[in-house]
């Protein structure tokens, strides 16, 4: 009986909104921007990951066909990454377009990546673009308002809400039918968007990971969409006209999905300040100089160094000893210089995530902040995904660099030095970049904050829904309907 | 009925309801906190470029004393930092910072001010690829969502605070009957519903105005008045067009729901889903060609010159024989073989990257063609130029630290050719970064077009509206 009730609600609430123009005209608006946004960013990811692709594998073979070197001469030629994008980055780009896509392993320094697409578009990208994730975090939201912000309300300003209760409906059953209804044209919108996200998205790459990521985005998705549908609904119920509950809901839907980005953004800016690079690289060359200039023979550490080594080989001098001493003064330099940069890296990591902390703990506040945050981590698109890419191109210079300086330390003769070369079979036998991309789990575990904001708002209206239900039959009639 | 008593009417009526004057606070809170925002990030700039300023100074006088030092029989303090060599002196540790000023109105619009580099090293291997590293260490999340500065409340929320001053500002007085009495006075609809709306107009511009005017004095942004005009203009068209377009709206004759609807659903369309929509279309239809090219052209480049060096530095004294001054070309120096080297890929960057900008900048050409399919996108396009915080400001920076790159060079390779000696006496004359800005009629001349459609949609809007309210009668 109670089901029924509450199915014949929904029903009448999806009759209501069919009959609408204006809710079928934004329904067919939404779902034709979500299905172009797919297609055009699934275009656009496309052609760039088949261009990295083929520059990555150009710069492998360019590696490899080296002709006989000195290990030195290789040091300095290096070596280039570039990033992969996530196979659902056409979904969600994330922070791509403002991290770095390529980036230059050499000795001596670790290089930061050079700037992807955002520095070489114009001013209008700022304005965000409307990827598929956009669409469904920003304007689906602002659709289950337009169609669900009179479902209660409308009922009240018809004198049909009373009919409905003296027919036996409860207050409980009216509410959730209106959230049935409601939720059931939500989904409308929704699906279509999904769908082609799933086609595209489960066709190219690993089947079995995307798979996962995409049910982790629905299952995020719906959690997002059901809130806005409670809230909805819960607003429509607490005031006595549409129009009261439409501008409330606009209102709630600029602070949460306009301003409380930016808001948060300058907030987490001003609260935990990031150094320019020019101060950055200030600090870390400043570190280097303290510890030991490997070119210069008096420098203590490397005299240090050299009388650990003499000592070693019980010989007099560095001609002496049976290993190559540049290569040594080399490999200890690259050693020190790493590690201090990736002590100011580290610095530097910890700052920002200060500041993705700070958003996190806003997500509570905005459930756009915690939806988009779940919605790149889903994706593999987020700021750890970025971190992750440097961090183990970082490990994959270091690893290099340190088996040339290895070459030369046993392969090279002291004597004569720069006038030897590593024949150039030798390339061919370094280990080949392979980025491992961070796994959805952690990736989401990592995100407490944002999953309990997730729940926090469903939790809030359903509460909400609840304990007003009482009221329902009151609102507008013993008060002025605030 | 006077328009005097309709203006004192209004600020009653407005002051008497709370939600509004919630509103309003709430509206001047944001701007207040977007302005302190704005001047935060102007002084990070500041204290920027003064740093890198000052260690171009502390660079110079730490090569000034250790020359001073080898000239009285000293050692340089590294056998491969020699800055009596002009590959040092000239190169990263004899560097100069080229620095841009923050634009005068930074704090009003961070624009791309956060993206774009305002400070590059220039030494003698600045070339081409040096333009590409340099990005700030900033959180890539925060610059993807960008500033919460003025020009941010103009473009996003001040419609916002329009719409809802005035949706209902001729629907309301049908729906409570008052319209007829107003009109049965010797006035027009017209004239009532443009004192209303000049009023709230004068309010929110007002608000705004001040504001900017007010960080324009606390950051001494008046040194540029074209600016701080340009801008003001830009606010008030905006503004204004917003009020028109509420005004035509409620010559429609619906409901004051109706209105508010219609409203808010333009700006959705207009301020976010349009340039969102843009920026897919855009890329779809003009792809900006990928910079990967450009990165192993250079390695192609540097590959391919390391072999050919003698040929290459043949090639360059043949080429250039002003630098060539006292070079014997038999027997050359190592300095003149790599410098040949280094300038062979610098050549083979340059023909990569012109021919890359080249179909860069068509494709931004019709990019911004779509500008006029939204005033946001007008309307931000010239508060951040005004702001001097815009695209073209920084592209001419960049093309001036490129001349000085090459004045730079132009010191230095005379004496790497010639495999001379530096001594304290040339530091004097090594060249310094003076930054020539845009006139200030640079900006006018950008705004002058976006800024023109912006004004004539407003007389269409808002002679659409004027044409309705001659029609609204009493009796409606």
């Amino acid at each position: 009986m109670g089901l029924r009730n509450t199915l014949l609600v929904a029903r009448r609430q999806i009759g209501t909104m069919r009959d609408d123009r204006y809710v079928l005209f934004l329904l067919g608006l939404v779902v034709s921007l979500g299905v172009v946004s797919v297609l055009g960013a699934r275009h656009h990811t496309a052609s760039e990951a088949e261009q990295r692709a083929r520059y990555q594998s150009l710069v492998e073979r360019q590696w490899a066909e080296q002709p006989d070197r000195h290990p030195h001469r290789v040091i300095h030629y290096g070596f280039l990454v570039f990033r992969e994008e996530a196979p659902l980055a056409f979904f969600d780009p994330g922070v791509g377009a403002y991290a770095g896509t390529s980036l230059f392993l050499e000795g001596h320094r670790q290089n930061a990546a050079s700037f992807g697409d955002a520095r070489h578009s114009t001013g209008m990208l700022r304005f965000g673009r409307l990827t598929p994730a956009a669409v469904l975090a920003l304007l689906l939201p602002l659709f289950v308002v337009a169609a669900g912000f009179a479902s209660v309300s409308g009922e009240r300003e018809q004198g049909t809400l009373r009919l409905l209760l003296a027919q036996g409906a409860t207050p409980g059953q009216i509410m959730g039918g209106k959230v049935l209804g409601v939720g059931a044209v939500a989904l409308a919108a929704a699906l279509p968007i999904g769908l082609v996200t799933a086609a595209f998205g489960t066709a190219g790459g690993d089947g079995q990971t995307s798979a996962t990521r995409l049910l982790a985005l629905a299952a995020g998705y719906a959690a997002y969409l059901a809130g806005w549908v409670l809230l909805t609904v819960w607003v429509s119920s607490r005031r006595s006209s549409s129009r009261a509950a439409l501008a409330q809901l606009v209102v709630i839907w600029v602070a949460l999905c306009v301003a409380a980005p930016r808001l948060g953004a300058s907030l987490a800016t001003t609260l935990h300040p990031i150094p320019s690079r020019a101060q950055f690289t200030a600090q870390v060359e400043e570190a280097q100089r303290g510890v030991g200039d490997s070119h210069n023979p008096d420098d203590p550490f490397f005299s240090a160094l050299r009388d650990e080594y003499l000592a070693r080989y019980e010989v007099a001098t560095v001609e002496e000893l049976p290993i190559n001493w540049g290569g040594v003064v080399s490999r200890e330099g690259e050693t020190i210089t790493s590690r201090i940069q990736e002590e100011h890296q580290q610095e530097l990591l910890t700052a920002h995530r200060r500041q993705d902390r700070l958003m996190a703990w806003l997500g509570l506040l905005s459930p756009y902040l915690a939806a988009r945050d779940l919605s790149m981590a889903a994706a593999g698109t987020g700021a750890e995904a970025v971190e992750a890419f440097r961090a183990q191109a970082e490990a994959h210079r270091y690893d290099i660099i340190q088996r040339l300086n290895d070459l030369h330390v046993h392969e090279i003769k002291y004597d004569n030095d720069r006038a030897q070369r590593i024949a150039r079979q030798e390339w061919t036998r370094f280990p080949v970049f392979q980025p491992s991309p961070p796994s959805l789990r952690r990736a989401l575990t990592d995100r407490p904050h944002s999953l309990a904001a997730l729940g926090l708002w469903i939790v809030l209206p359903l509460a909400g829904l609840g304990l007003g239900r009482r009221r329902l039959p009151r609102v507008g009639v013993d008060s002025s309907g605030s | 009925m006077t328009a005097r008593t309709v203006l004192r009417n209004e600020w009653r009526l407005l002051m008497a309801d709370r939600a509004l004057r919630i509103v309003l606070g709430l509206f001047a809170a944001l701007l207040v906190y977007a302005l302190a925002n704005g001047v935060v990030w102007l002084r990070f700039q500041e204290r920027t470029v003064e740093a890198v300023e000052s260690g171009n100074g502390e660079r110079t006088s730490a090569l000034q004393q250790e020359l001073d030092a080898i000239a009285n029989g000293g050692q340089p303090s590294s056998p491969f930092a020699d800055p009596r060599s002009p590959l040092v002196l000239g190169g990263p540790s004899g560097s100069h910072t080229a620095a841009l000023e923050p634009g005068s109105l930074t704090a009003l619009a961070v624009g791309q001010s956060d993206l774009l580099p305002y400070y590059y090293d220039v030494n003698i291997y600045t070339n081409e690829s040096s333009f590409q590293q340099n990005g700030e260490v900033e959180n890539p999340l925060n610059l993807m969502v960008g500033r919460f500065d003025l020009a941010f409340v103009v473009v996003y929320l001040l419609p916002l605070l329009v719409l809802a001053l005035s949706f209902n500002v001729l629907s309301e007085e049908r729906e409570q009957g008052t319209l007829a009495l107003t009109l049965s006075q010797p006035v027009s609809a017209r004239s009532v519903v443009a004192a209303k709306l000049a009023f709230r107009a004068f309010l929110v511009v007002g608000m705004v105005l001040a504001m900017s005017l007010l960080g324009v004095l606390a950051t001494g942004g008046f040194d540029s008045p074209g600016r701080v005009l340009l801008w003001c203009a830009a606010v008030v068209t905006y503004s204004l067009f917003w009020f028109v377009l509420a005004a035509w709206v409620n010559t429609l004759r619906r409901s004051s729901a109706w209105n508010a609807t219609v409203l808010v659903g333009a700006w959705l369309v207009l301020v976010v889903v349009l340039p969102a929509a843009i920026n897919i279309a855009a890329g779809l239809l003009h792809p900006l060609p990928s910079r990967v090219e450009m990165i192993t052209a250079q390695r192609d480049a540097s590959n391919d010159a390391v072999n050919r060096r003698s040929e290459l530095l043949a090639r360059y004294l043949e080429d250039h024989p002003e630098m060539a001054e006292g070079v014997v070309a038999d027997e050359p120096g190592l300095g003149a073989l790599a410098w040949a080297a280094t300038d062979a890929v610098n050549r083979r960057l340059e023909e990569v990257t012109s021919e890359h900008d080249a179909r860069r900048a068509d494709q931004i050409v019709l990019v911004r063609r779509y500008r006029f399919l939204s005033p946001a996108l007008l309307a931000q396009d010239v508060l951040i130029d005004a702001a001097g915080t815009g695209d073209a400001r920084f592209a001419h920076f960049q093309s001036q630290v490129r001349a000085f790159a090459e004045q730079w060079r132009e010191f230095f390779v005379p004496a790497i050719l010639a495999d001379e000696q530096m001594t304290a006496s040339v530091l004097p004359n090594v060249p310094k970064f003076r930054l020539a800005d845009e006139e200030p009629g640079d900006a006018t001349r950008r705004a002058a077009v976006p800024l023109t459609v912006l004004g004539g949609l407003v007389l269409l809007v808002g002679m659409g509206a004027g044409v309705g309210l001659g029609r609204v009668r009493g009796a409606d």
